[in-house]
């Protein structure tokens, strides 16, 4: 979302705070699930600059992880998924199936990390890797619903949420699934999720 | 407008609103979505959807078991659609999905829910479902399906399994399939030659149970009532307990929704792991209707269809006095006997309890209400604890009964209904316990530190084998209303002593939603009879059970 739609969005939203007295938000504008999805500017591992909707999401159907290179916890489950779906899809994923992995560590997770990450798990085309302005990457991780309700547990990398978000954007359909299924599952889920109604 | 009507209107009017008075809100969602259209409550008929008729025999793929009579089988089609409905006057025609009976040609079929099943007791079912939903359908809801028939004691494959998984049947429906549903309506117990005749259910419901797309799909309307009979509850005021019946018996689906300014359903599953909530309250699909009644007695079957509300449900007044009524039956079958001067239905997602109102009490003219008297502003839960609700008085009324003329009365509320056996302790003693434990993890829902994963059973529970099992809230603040399929379970004790309530007391009530307000722990008793094969567990807010809080269990 642009800063003007964002500034726009939080000013319609002040009266309802000033209705009810003023709350301190902790997440400034919180993304509403009932508007599209942010169109953030985003940055691939080979350093090109692109636009999470415009570019990477619409007319697509898209399975997204956030992850960061230095991470132990969940994340090489989470790419080990991630690596048997790529195999399972074969030339479909880069069609109309793509792989989106987002940095949570953008300070750390620069393209060039980035890139010899990729490299070393073994994705293939059609799987992204992304960084971005801190805020952008935050904004778009609650927005599709990757965050834990307790804010103390949000706020700690380290243990962010396993979960894989799958989107097709031109059915409208978002939903997410626990990494920690089989592989096969989850490659299911994303072919539904994707299927073709013709 | 009075002051109260404001309080009202604002209550019914968004969520978000009261955010601010909420010091629990720490680590909340602010979605703040728009409210629904304004309506004016009190001005439609309560529709009473119909019920569903025969189909000629059919070659089904299942089949009932060797004890059931093939003489007295009877075949359904029902047709999953999509299709507009009018949810109230002063809206547009809402685009909804539903059940429709296969005789009832489409577009005639105007109601949110689908046809009602009427089933006796011993005479079994075969029901062809066909899923006719849009394939190229864009939003929230996939168009695939699988159907459970809620409360029904039935086979595996019919049970509506959410997934295909490897070494079983295909259950799930894509557009333009279908599947058969076999209901036998026998007797727990009866492949063992001990059919437990106390043991019948009384109200249940079919509805989508698609993994990961349960809360959006039932959202979408895909739901109906399934009412059960036999010589006890026998659907007539001459014979059997009695009980108000025909036009007197009404099934009530409550629901909430939220619209947007089109009058079109709005929903977020994917960002509101707490539980979606709506601001407008429909009753058997339309928006807080009315009901014309006599001065006799009615049975008011009451189903709580929300995806995460929790309802406090009372009888009230002009003036929001709470009335007394009889409470016959939970979703686990008629009690041993009434509960009379009930004042509060605490129903959570998926629950029935069954109400005897006697209008007789009040002049011609009079107005009552069904009213909900509690106040949730998020999926956690309602204010309060479950021992012990904040009730308030000025609630939301979903239903107004407009009393009319005095006629005669026939039915009865006996003093005994169906009594039932509470579980000896000795059984107790030497059962197999198992203890899961509901709690969120890892940016989803868990049972035993688990999300779904249907390819492993969590347990393997062996047939006609006592089994207590400890259902825990692992805390956080959360309701769950945890639903295990296949058996009603006897609730044994909350939270370490023998339960309080009259519609969890062992000897009194089963169940088969069990809620687990913060911090609740019960234990509850099952014995499974008769149907080896997979079947879940699962939380009965939908956007908990959809985002990983549903187990698989084999019963071997």
């Amino acid at each position: 979302m642009s800063r003007a739609r964002r500034l726009w969005a939080a000013l319609l939203a002040a009266p309802l705070l000033a209705c009810h007295g003023a709350e301190e938000r902790s997440v400034s504008a919180p993304p509403s699930p009932f508007e599209p999805i942010p169109d953030v500017a985003l940055v691939t591992q080979d350093g090109r600059s692109l636009r999470f909707y415009e570019d990477l999401v619409r007319g697509r159907t898209v399975v997204v992880q956030f992850f960061f290179t230095d991470c132990q916890g969940v994340c090489p489950l989470s790419t080990g998924k991630l690596l048997q779906m790529q195999e399972l899809l074969g030339p479909r994923l880069g069609r109309d199936i793509f792989f989106l992995s987002i940095t949570l560590d953008p300070a750390h997770d620069t393209p060039a990390v980035l890139a010899e990450h990729a490299r070393s798990v073994g994705a293939g085309p059609g799987w992204t890797f992304l960084t971005g302005a801190a805020e952008d990457i935050e904004l778009l991780r609650r927005r599709l619903g990757v965050f834990d309700l307790d804010p103390a547990i949000d706020a700690d990398r380290n243990q962010h949420a396993g979960v894989l978000v799958l989107g097709n954007d031109k059915k409208q359909r978002w939903t997410m699934r626990p990494a920690t299924l089989p592989a096969g599952f989850l490659n299911e889920a994303v072919l539904r999720l994707a299927a073709d109604p013709r | 407008m009075r002051r109260r009507d404001f309080l009202r209107l604002g209550m019914a009017g968004g969520a978000g609103l009261f955010g601010a008075r909420n010091a629990r809100a720490v680590g909340r969602v602010l979605h703040d979505p728009p409210p629904s259209p304004r309506t004016t409550p009190f001005v439609q008929a309560l529709p009473v959807p119909p019920l569903l008729t025969t189909v000629d025999p059919f070659n089904a793929e299942c089949t009932p078991p060797p004890q059931s009579d093939p003489t007295r089988l009877r075949f359904y089609r029902v047709i999953a659609e999509e299709r507009l409905v009018r949810l109230h006057p002063e809206l547009p025609l809402t685009r909804v999905w539903g059940y429709r009976d296969a005789n009832t040609p489409r577009g005639q079929y105007p109601f949110l829910p689908g046809p009602t099943f009427i089933g006796r007791s011993q005479e079994p079912i075969v029901v062809r479902h066909v899923n006719e939903l849009p394939a190229d359908h864009v939003g929230f809801g996939e168009p695939s399906s699988t159907v459970h028939f809620h409360g029904g004691h039935v086979e595996a494959r019919s049970d509506g399994f959410p997934e295909d998984i490897d070494g079983f049947e295909a259950v799930v429906m894509r557009p333009g399939e279908s599947h058969d549903y076999c209901y036998p309506l026998l007797d727990p117990g009866f492949s063992t030659g001990e059919p437990d005749v106390t043991d019948r259910p009384s109200t249940l419901w079919y509805h989508d149970h698609l993994l990961d797309f349960t809360g959006a799909n039932v959202y979408r309307g895909l739901s109906g009532f399934f009412l059960y009979f036999d010589e006890l509850d026998t659907g007539s005021e001459f014979a059997g307990l009695r009980l108000p019946s025909g036009e007197f018996d009404v099934a009530l689906v409550l629901q909430d929704r939220r619209l947007d300014r089109n009058g079109q359903l709005v929903y977020d599953g994917l960002t509101d792991h707490n539980g979606f909530l709506g601001d407008k309250y429909l009753v058997n699909g339309v928006i807080q209707p009315f009901l014309d009644v006599k001065r006799r007695k009615y049975r008011f079957r009451l189903l709580n269809g929300s995806n995460a509300r929790f309802l406090g449900i009372s009888l009230t007044d002009r003036d929001d006095r709470v009335l007394p009524y009889d409470l016959i039956a939970t979703e686990g079958g008629l009690l041993a006997a009434p509960a009379r001067g009930q004042k509060l239905s605490l129903l959570s997602p998926a629950q029935r309890e069954e109400i005897v109102i006697d209008f007789a009490q009040f002049p011609e003219g009079a107005r009552v209400y069904l009213m909900n008297r509690l106040e949730q502003e998020d999926g956690r839960g309602p204010r309060g604890t479950f021992e012990d609700p904040e009730l308030v008085r000025h609630g939301t009324r979903l239903l107004e009964f407009r009393v009319g003329p005095t006629v005669d009365d026939p039915s009865r509320v006996p003093d005994v209904l169906r009594p039932f056996e509470a579980i000896a302790q000795s059984v107790i003693d030497g059962a197999r316990r198992r203890t899961f434990e509901f709690e969120r993890r890892h940016g989803g829902w868990v049972i035993n530190g688990e999300g779904v994963d249907l390819d492993r059973p969590i347990a393997r529970v062996p047939r006609n084998e006592p089994e207590v099992w400890k259902l825990k809230n692992g805390g956080g603040g959360w309701w769950h209303p945890i639903h295990i399929h296949v058996e009603f379970m006897h609730v044994l004790k909350r939270d370490g002593k023998r339960a309080n309530r009259v519609e969890e007391r062992d000897g009194m009530a089963k169940r088969d939603v069990i809620t687990l307000g913060p911090n609740s722990e019960v234990e509850v008793f099952f014995l499974f009879r008769d149907f080896p094969g997979p079947f879940v567990f699962h939380c009965h807010t939908l956007e908990h059970e959809d985002a990983f809080m549903m187990a698989r269990f084999d019963i071997v």
